[in-house]
């Protein structure tokens, strides 16, 4: 069953200046539906502010006649300049911005799998108006996106909502699809585990806000198809922005030149910036070079981007835009716009998939680059260009100091994997651990230390090869494990703590015989163990640290806190991220 | 008569109660004569019974010990650090519920210190603004806290309730009226820069005040904002306000829903500790110096009230530390706070010692393992928790 649903465009700031609709229509193919917006993977739980009942939910309109499409009831439409958008119309827009965010990472090309969410339950559930503060965050632990509103400073008698920003949901949103792809972040001590958080839930926003085709194609024909002169796909969230700071255009800009040495070692959402502008460099880079192609008429390099790839991402543009514009008759799609639409997959492909290979625990930069570089690899073998500019990137940021760091063994035989069965591998635990076991120090576990296999990934994706496209069946193995460090940060703390490593073992189904396709291993530096002590040092001088003298596995007592306790005299630190996702961190 | 000045600390469960013996010797007359402060009386109104850290039993032998020493002399400084109930609810207690011991007639104070907020016109004539709006805004929180956690009991750690009463503005504030009545005349409202002279009778030992700073703005940190839907607003005057819990709509998991309805609640922990650390920040901090031992008295100060102190250039190498806090790991400050109260090389070879007075099971981290490690590597370390069954222990230094 589908549902067709008015979603906000981008955020309402943008949708009045540059003159779209304020709102592009979304299909949602979800099996079912129910008034709520409920379905089977996400719902809307609009409480009413102040009183805390739910308020009455759109009504679920079923399909009529031969119609495959169902709706939801929306009495009062969004309309453009309208400062006030009805809760019914926000409720459904959220759920909307939600299912689009999900499904840009569900596809074959992407993670080619549903998605599973951290928290080991089907539904997570969106509360469009969650209390009165300028913020909006995902928790693990209530299975929720949660999206506050706050005082308009311009205007005293209106709120701004955060959920009415696409961009902010969508940010939200990859927050929940990232913890179900790399939960160890969730909980990681590293500044920059925790920045990949924060970047990669910026760049999840950048490529919902691309899937805006028509606010697309308008910024592109205004601009002369420059992305570098417009801040509406590198500025995220400008109502929101906007009304913390008016000097300021919007809340993230994802167009910059950071580098590690730029940030403080411990600050997580600065070094985000890093993270997120390296990606959106490959993005303009990309663009340019796709567009002077198209503009010249030329074949497109394949070393750059295959005529498969190319193909395949505009059908799929083709068909979502006839499917989500609200104009009578589909865009002409120009040679900017197709440009871009095949950057952005391009960019969302190497991203998605680069998270799925990463291997569990305290991960850093390099190991995401590692894991980006080989999984960009095995799904585009003989487009490198990319991955050239990449490795330029990650070491001019300083997210590396040489291209060698990023060096990732790929496509090779192993005899680890001879007689191995992969489909008892993936069904059976005890065969998994069995294959641990005996391949332990192939896996880099280190010896008579316990470890968790984690379940394994089959998954069958999109491929892209000069001579054409095709899925392929990989099956992700992950092993994790703890270990403990020398703690260095002082106040009375324990001399050690512990932080997860893991490795992440890509074995690809696609040849007569199971070969290994990357095996990356988390890597733990100097560097990032004093940018741990610098980040533990700053929550215990900001009294945001709250240790329990003993181990303790229930839920944690403070809510804004990072949780801590104290285990064999070794310290344990527990949802960091969440804290920073609630508090917004150290600052 | 020997001439030692002693610090007995009680053993109060989770709470505090200091009398301090003083030897002051005139220099005038020459005469030396017993002065006694008494710091605080009171403990944690949570767990009643032999295992628990709030037991009142323990009022009737600690008081009447204190009477005893009196030996019907008059109490010289009576110091009410901070308003919670762990530091103020013993002689109110007492005074209603041990007739026994008749403190109405035998014990009698000469001055009473107490930390500036309390002052009834604390905030008259707009003096102190910011703190006041922060208080006002405190003191609303912590009736939608109350409210709520009144309809739902059962949903109370031990530590949360603990800290719901201790920081009970009414309950306080009748310990708090009481306490003023000890001598009315002589109540002082203290503050680093208030003037001492006359509010005190020792003429040998010198008092210097430490903490707090008159305006006590800084000591208050954030709120997280709490919806009034999942948490809210009684009305003015009303004990408990019902709250009927929403039921999930259809297709939406019971399980997951009330997980999410509980969370919406959860700032209401992090608040109340704002609440608990802002007063706990309030607290009295002063040095007796006599016969060149330094003695601090540090009340329940946490870390933004020994930053505070740094910042103002007040913190000396000491030989007594009353532990702050019960010994809590956010009450003994870390790194250069702690080295210039005790440095690693003692400024001289008289000793030093550090004294706690805590029990289990009141508040998580309370005792804290790694503080009293820190605390024995600097200072001869005494815990009420040594001999539990012991009414007090003393520290003694001789003149």
């Amino acid at each position: 069953m589908q549902v067709r649903i008015p979603v906000i465009v981008k955020d309402p700031i943008v949708t009045q200046y540059k003159d779209v609709q304020p709102t592009e229509q979304i299909t949602v193919d979800d099996g079912a539906f129910l008034d709520g917006p409920v379905s089977p993977p996400s719902t809307v739980l609009d409480f009413e502010p102040g009183i805390g009942t739910l308020a009455a939910p759109a009504r679920y309109v079923a399909p009529k006649g031969r119609s495959k499409r169902g709706t939801y009831e929306v009495k009062h439409p969004v309309s453009t300049g309208d400062p006030d958008v009805d809760h019914i119309a926000a409720a459904v827009s959220v759920f909307g911005a939600v299912h689009k965010t999900i499904k840009l990472f569900e596809e074959q090309d992407a993670l080619g799998r549903p998605v599973v969410w951290a928290f080991g339950a089907p539904q997570l559930l969106v509360v469009p108006r969650a209390g009165d503060m300028a913020n909006a965050y995902y928790e693990r632990e209530s299975h929720s996106l949660q999206f506050f509103r706050f005082s308009d400073p311009n205007d005293a008698n209106r709120w701004i909502y955060t959920c009415n920003s696409q961009d902010i949901v969508a940010h939200e949103t990859t927050h929940a699809l990232l913890d179900g792809i790399a939960p160890d972040l969730y909980s990681a001590i590293s500044p920059e585990s925790l920045a990949i958080h924060e970047g990669v839930a910026d760049l999840g926003a950048l490529l919902v806000s691309l899937r805006c085709r028509d606010l697309t194609a308008r910024v592109l024909s205004t601009t002369g198809g420059s992305i570098d002169d417009s801040s509406v796909f590198s500025g995220l969230a400008e109502e929101f922005g906007r009304a913390l700071d008016p000097e300021r255009l919007y809340l993230r800009n994802l167009n910059n030149d950071t580098t590690m040495r730029d940030v403080p070692d411990h600050e997580p959402h600065d070094l985000s910036t890093v993270l997120s502008g390296t990606f959106y460099t490959l993005l303009i880079k990309t663009y340019e070079d796709v567009r002077q192609q198209l503009a010249a008429k030329a074949l497109l390099d394949p070393h750059l981007v295959s005529a498969s790839e190319a193909t395949f991402v505009e059908q799929a543009a083709t068909v979502e835009q006839a499917d989500t514009s609200t104009r009578s008759m589909p865009l002409n799609f120009g040679v900017d716009v197709r440009a871009l639409f095949i950057a952005a997959d391009r960019l969302k492909r190497t991203l998605v998939r680069g998270l799925d290979y990463l291997p569990p625990g305290d991960v850093n930069f390099a190991d995401l680059a590692r894991a980006v570089l080989a999984s960009d690899e095995a799904s585009h073998p003989d487009s490198s260009t990319q991955r050239e500019w990449l490795i330029e990137e990650f070491v001019k940021r300083g997210i590396v100091s040489t291209p060698k760091e990023l060096d990732v063994k790929t496509n090779f035989e192993h005899a680890a994997l001879h007689g191995v069965d992969v489909d008892e591998l993936v069904a059976s635990d005890f065969a998994a651990y069995a294959f641990a076991q005996t391949n332990s120090a192939w896996l880099k576990i280190p010896r008579k230390t316990p470890f968790e296999v984690r379940p394994r990934l089959d998954v069958t994706k999109q491929y892209f090869h000069e001579e054409g496209t095709g899925l392929l069946r990989e099956v992700l193995f992950k092993v994790a494990w703890s270990e403990t460090e020398p703690n260095h940060t002082g106040h009375g703390m324990p001399k050690e703590r512990r932080y997860r490593a893991g490795t992440t073992l890509a074995i690809g189904l696609d040849r007569a015989k199971p070969y290994v396709r990357a095996l990356i291993t988390s890597s733990r530096r100097d560097r990032d163990r004093n940018a741990t002590d610098s980040l533990l040092k700053s929550l215990l001088e900001l009294e945001q640290l709250h240790v329990s003298a003993t181990p303790s596995s229930g839920p944690p007592t403070f809510h804004g806190l990072v949780a801590a306790d104290v285990g064999s005299g070794v310290l344990r630190v527990k949802g960091m991220a969440r804290m920073l996702h609630i508090t917004g961190g150290i600052r | 008569m020997t001439d030692n000045l002693v610090v007995r600390m009680y053993n109060v469960r989770f709470g505090d109660a200091i009398l301090i013996t003083v030897p002051d010797k005139n220099p005038s007359t020459g005469r030396t004569t017993k002065r006694r402060i008494l710091v605080d009386v009171g403990n944690s109104s949570e767990g009643t019974g032999s295992a628990g850290g709030g037991d009142d039993e323990v009022f009737e032998a600690v008081i009447g010990d204190i009477l005893d020493e009196l030996d019907g002399e008059p109490l010289d400084l009576y110091v009410m650090t901070h308003e919670h109930l762990d530091h103020a609810q013993g002689l109110f207690f007492a005074s209603a519920k041990l007739p026994d011991l008749d403190i109405a007639n035998r014990l009698k104070v000469r001055h009473v210190w107490m930390t500036a907020s309390a002052d009834l016109h604390y905030y008259d004539d707009d003096k102190h603004p910011d703190a006041e709006k922060q208080k006002r805004e405190f003191v609303e929180m912590y009736r939608r806290v109350a409210a709520l956690m009144a309809k739902r009991p059962t949903a109370a750690t031990r530590e949360f309730n603990a800290m719901l009463a201790n920081n009970n503005p009414a309950w306080t504030g009748d310990c708090v009226e009481y306490l003023r009545t000890l001598n009315s005349d002589k109540t002082h409202y203290i503050h680093r820069t208030a003037k001492l002279r006359g509010t005190h009778p020792f003429r040998e030992a010198k008092l210097s005040v430490w903490a707090p700073e008159e305006d006590t703005f800084d000591y208050y940190g954030r709120f997280k904002p709490l919806d009034a839907g999942a948490v809210p607003i009684p009305a003015a005057g009303a004990k408990r306000t019902p709250v009927a819990d929403p039921l999930p709509p259809p297709g939406v998991d019971l399980g997951a829903f009330l997980g999410l309805v509980e969370a919406r609640r959860s700032g209401v922990a992090d608040n109340l500790l704002a609440i608990d650390k802002a007063a706990n920040n309030t607290s009295v901090v002063f040095a007796l110096e006599w016969r060149g031992w330094r003695l601090l008295f540090a009340g329940d100060a946490e870390i933004r009230s020994w930053k505070t102190m740094a910042r103002e250039g007040v913190l000396k190498p000491v030989h007594f530390l009353k532990v702050s806090h019960h010994g809590s790991h956010n009450g003994t400050p870390t790194d250069a706070i702690f080295d210039a109260i005790l440095p690693a090389v003692a400024p001289d070879n008289k000793g030093r010692h550090a004294a706690i007075s805590t029990w289990r099971k009141t508040y998580s981290g309370i005792p804290h393992t790694p503080t009293n490690t820190r605390l024995k590597k600097r200072a001869t370390l005494k815990s009420t928790l040594d001999n539990p069954d012991e009414l007090f222990y003393e520290v003694t230094f001789p003149g």
